[in-house]
């Protein structure tokens, strides 16, 4: 308290300081008329009164000096004072006040940026109530939860009544319809979501009501909840908007609710689905679309009290209940729980690890920077220092005029970085880090502000005290005329240190760089196995009681035939399930004439069901053996095309076509094509080993449509709605989106860490350039003359020129050597983000050295140049 | 007559507290005061408790309001804060314990 009050006092004698001196006169005055008022009262005249009093007090200007003591502005005084000198000595060297400021201060920049980034994605709750008791329930091999795999839909329905861990069990299906009854029709991102989805979030509609279970039973009148943005733009935020009727899909709905604007749906893979309206999801829907092996984002809030471990232990004695019922689609496999919060962000944290090591060490290369700067600096200043230390100013005192200007560059830096990560924070959810989630909350508020401060405080003392405090002794210790050698030595070591460090850590980020640059080259050059450009695709499920007895695949003849006489249309594929749309369909086989395991030790491999002409519209035409076509019907001889993998892994060295494998219950299949690998799960990993078979010979009812066109494929997304509404009025259709929009946000990351990864790659060389240069500046200038008696005895100016880029070569190689232990080191963090090459890759490393190498020895020559226009006589009389 | 720089270090700070420890006083009368009471042997000198009371201030164990005196003109008026009180008590167990220890060693021995 009293020292609040203490401070109060301080400022207030600084800024009120007029007044203060004001009321000490008026002060001092009245006790002079006191004094004389009582000389009066003794006896004396009133002049005699006053003057006495006034030879009794003595000098007013001494006491007012006193108090001002008192008050203590000595130390303001000689603030301003040196804040004065920096502003001056700064506005001389207006270049080195810009370049260190800068510097400064996008390396503070880039790190308040990912404090902020974070801080939002890492360390903030999910925007739900008691969010931590949210989890995700998923099929779980050995290793635990498979992200991949989801819960079949009739399972759905018996966890609702056995999981008694969960208070809610909830899930969603998104679907694209058409909404009519608003300005136009709008092609709306729609979902189906469980009744209590909202209630299982904890969240509801600021206007209107959430849903109850009777919305979701099938006699119930349709209604639907909006999103707050799509009750803006389509409605115009129209307040009477309850109780509307909206045309959704074909069907009359009422408007019960609409969201908060702050309301996020749960991402689950990075991108969050951006749903413009939510409609119940009825029993029947389910049990409608239920039929593929595993495919519903299950969520569950926890009861409260239960603890997360009793609910996992639970989820495994149900799963194996499931996973004995249904062997066929559990394939060994149990069910477990994922925290939502690890869920949405789990897979982003080595990233973000990697990303924050990069900003830190720019924020090192940073300060090493700098320090050499203000070392460079003081051979300029040693003559002032010398000047000022000879005319009374202690060594504290210099060292307190460098501190002053070091922590007035760490200002500007730090403020200038506190505006960076603002226009960051604006640029980041742009750039595509779609692999990251929750980026659109990203904020800047003032614990952002208090890093800013921290750092740049940080950074002044880190980049500052050592060049101050080796500075000063220049200052104190050498005459106005002559320099130290002894603080000379010292202190081009610790230039050649830094040198050291800078080189080193630019090799760090630069292999870094290298090795990601690496990966994307080979992602682009592998792709994912399959042509993307202008395809359309959307997912159909037919009504799984009339297409159950295989009525399915003369369904999709037709819609083909029909599709592929819509103009602009190219052709026409279907397959059970589309490359890197996150469904896995995994079964277990067996090859014929192999030796045969126990039946829970079959291999799997991933199964699709496709029509003909799938591996034409892909694009991804078969290596070898042929396509399947209107001879595989049902009846006839069992048929499978494998991909290269499982070729290559069951069959290594021979031809595969001919050869048999069983899809396990589903009889032998002879092998009549062998397709190329595409990347169906990630296209960062290697392909799996898949096989396919005809629709024909298989059960599938749901089947995703591949639409190739010569145009906008979006352009086909109402004519396709119409020939499916008029084919199948039963049939839904789901999740329509070019396949470009798929796959691009496999690869729309990596883009974005190689863009910042290269930038700070880039600062660092450009960093470690700038140190050598003025380390070999330096070493020229003070060698002048030296280089002069050199030349006069004869020396070619070539071999001394070769001597000075030798010296710096050196330094840089000793930074090259640390900095690849470090690489070596560190690149092991890197595998995750790593693609086709090891995190010890030799053409990047060499590449990165031999870089830095070529940069070093161009910043060294630059200055080393001036050798050669040293005149030996004029360098000998200057000493 | 002894001066104020005579007094030990810090002794006038003491002086200055225990004066106005019942009610508020201007500096004049603060000075008068410790006159009066030390009868006549203190004399403060007004270089001396001008810095003093400011640093006190600042200090934050006085504080200063301006008000009239009797005679109807306006001067500032010191008065003690809580801080203040208690760091008189401090200087004033500091003072006792200093002088009875000066006095032992001063005193005349009885032997």
């Amino acid at each position: 308290m009293r020292l609040l009050e203490r401070f109060r006092n301080r400022l207030r004698s600084l800024f009120h300081k007029h007044r203060l001196e004001r009321e000490l006169q008026d002060e001092l005055q009245f006790h002079l008329e006191s004094a004389a008022k009582e000389k009066q009262l003794a006896g004396a005249t009133a002049d005699q009164a006053r003057s006495e009093a006034k030879a009794e007090f003595g000098s007013q200007f001494q006491i007012t000096e006193q108090v001002r003591d008192a008050w203590g502005w000595r130390s303001f005084e000689a603030l301003r004072q040196d804040l004065r000198y920096t502003a001056r000595s700064f506005g001389q060297h207006p270049g080195f006040f810009a370049s260190a400021t800068l510097i400064l201060a996008l390396a503070i920049g880039s790190n308040t940026a990912m404090v902020s980034v974070v801080r939002t994605v890492l360390l903030d709750a999910l925007p739900y109530p008691d969010s931590s008791r949210l989890v995700m329930i998923w099929q779980a091999n050995p290793q635990g939860a498979d992200d991949g795999v989801g819960i079949a839909p009739q399972d759905f329905t018996k966890l609702q009544a056995t999981f008694t861990s969960a208070s809610h069990l909830a899930t969603y299906i998104g679907n694209d319809r058409v909404v009519s009854g608003t300005n136009e029709p709008y092609d709306a991102s729609t979902a189906f979501v469980t009744a209590n989805f909202f209630e299982m979030l904890g969240v509801r509609p600021p206007i209107g009501r959430s849903f109850n279970s009777e919305d979701a039973t099938a006699a119930a009148a349709p209604v639907t909840i909006l999103s707050h943005s799509f009750w803006q733009q389509a409605l115009g935020a129209d307040p009477g908007v309850i109780g509307k009727k909206l045309n959704i899909g074909g069907q009359p709905h009422t408007v019960i609710g609409v969201m908060g604007r702050e309301f996020t749906f749960p991402e689950i893979y990075g991108s969050g689905p951006d749903f413009d309206l939510w409609t119940p999801m009825s029993p029947q829907l389910i049990s409608r679309i239920a039929g593929g092996p595993g495919d519903m984002n299950l969520f569950a809030r926890l009861s409260p009290g239960v603890p997360f471990e009793t609910a996992q232990a639970e989820l495994r004695t149900i799963g194996s209940r499931f996973a004995a019922e249904r062997p066929d689609v559990y394939l060994g496999r149990s069910l477990a729980a994922v925290p939502l919060q690890e869920q949405v962000v789990g897979n982003v944290r080595p990233l973000l690890a990697i990303l924050w090591g990069a900003v830190l060490s720019i924020l090192l290369i940073a300060c090493a920077s700098l320090c050499n700067l203000l070392l460079a600096r003081a051979n300029g200043r040693s003559k002032e220092l010398a000047m000022r230390a000879s005319l009374g100013a202690g060594r504290w005192r210099l060292i307190r005029q460098l501190l002053t200007e070091n922590a007035a560059l760490a200002t500007c830096g730090g403020v200038l970085g506190w505006a960076l990560p603002w226009g960051l924070i604006r640029l980041l959810p742009g750039l595509n880090f779609a692999e990251i989630p929750r980026l659109d909350a990203l904020d800047l508020d003032l614990s952002v502000v208090a890093v800013a401060a921290l750092l740049s405080l940080l950074a002044g003392l880190l980049f500052g005290t050592v060049p101050a405090i080796s500075i000063s002794a220049i200052g104190t210790e050498q005459s106005v005329r002559r320099t130290g050698t002894g603080v000379r030595r010292r202190s081009a070591l610790l230039r050649g240190g830094l040198v050291v460090a800078q080189v080193s850590i630019a090799l760090l980020l630069l292999a870094g760089a290298g090795l990601l640059a690496r990966s994307y080259q080979s992602l682009v050059r592998t792709g994912p196995g399959f042509q993307t450009a202008n395809r359309l695709t959307f997912e159909l499920v037919l009504p799984r009681a009339t297409y159950r007895n295989g009525q399915a695949p003369a369904y999709f003849d037709r819609l083909r035939t029909e599709l592929r006489q819509l103009p602009q249309v190219e052709d026409v594929g279907t397959i059970s399930a589309l490359p890197l749309s996150g469904a896995r369909a995994s079964w277990k086989y067996r090859i014929e004439d192999h030796p045969i395991p126990p039946a829970d030790e079959l291999p799997t491999a991933e199964f699709r069901a496709v029509t003909p002409g799938f591996f034409g519209v892909t694009q991804a035409p078969l290596i070898s053996g042929r396509d399947f076509d209107g001879r595989d019907t049902a009846d006839s001889q069992r048929v499978g095309i494998v991909n290269e993998t499982f070729a290559r892994l069951n069959w290594p060295g021979e031809d595969p076509l001919g050869k048999r494998f069983e899809r396990s219950g589903w009889g032998w299949a002879t092998v009549v094509g062998v397709a190329p690998d595409m990347h169906f799960h990630r296209v960062d990993q290697p392909a799996l080993p898949m096989f396919y078979e005809p629709l024909t010979q298989g059960r599938d009812t749901t089947m995703s449509v591949v639409i190739r066109t010569n145009g906008n494929p979006l352009s086909l997304a109402g004519a396709s709605r119409r020939i499916v509404q008029s084919t199948e009025p039963g049939a839904l259709m789901l999740n329509l989106q070019t396949m470009d929009e798929m796959t691009s946000n496999a690869l729309g990351p990596r883009r974005a860490v190689l863009a910042v990864f290269g930038g700070f790659a880039a600062f660092a060389l450009i960093l470690a350039a700038l140190g050598i240069y003025s380390v070999v500046a330096y070493t020229v200038s003070q060698r002048t003359s030296e280089i002069g008696v050199r030349l006069a005895l004869g020396a070619q100016p070539t071999s001394i020129l070769a001597m000075v880029v030798k010296e710096s070569g050196l330094l840089t190689l000793i930074g090259l050597c640390l900095g690849l232990v470090g690489a070596f080191g560190g690149s092991s963090f890197m595998i995750s983000l790593l693609y086709g090459i090891g995190p010890t890759d030799w053409v990047t490393i060499v590449g990165a050295c031999a870089v830095l190498l070529l940069v070093s020895v161009l910043a060294a020559c630059v200055p080393a140049r001036r050798v050669l226009r040293i005149d030996p006589l004029i360098a000998l009389r200057s000493e | 007559m002894g001066k104020p720089n005579d007094l030990v270090q810090g002794t006038l700070d003491l002086l200055i507290l225990k004066t106005i420890a019942v009610e508020a006083k201007h500096g004049w009368a603060i000075a008068k005061r410790i006159q009066q009471i030390s009868g006549e042997v203190l004399q403060v000198q007004q270089g001396s408790l001008y810095p003093a009371l400011h640093r006190l201030e600042q200090q934050a164990w006085i504080k200063a309001h301006w008000a009239q005196t009797e005679t109807g003109r306006e001067a500032k008026f010191y008065s003690l804060t809580r801080a203040g009180r208690v760091q008189m008590e401090k200087e004033l167990s500091n003072w006792q314990r200093l002088s009875a220890a000066v006095n032992l060693v001063v005193r005349p021995t009885e032997a």
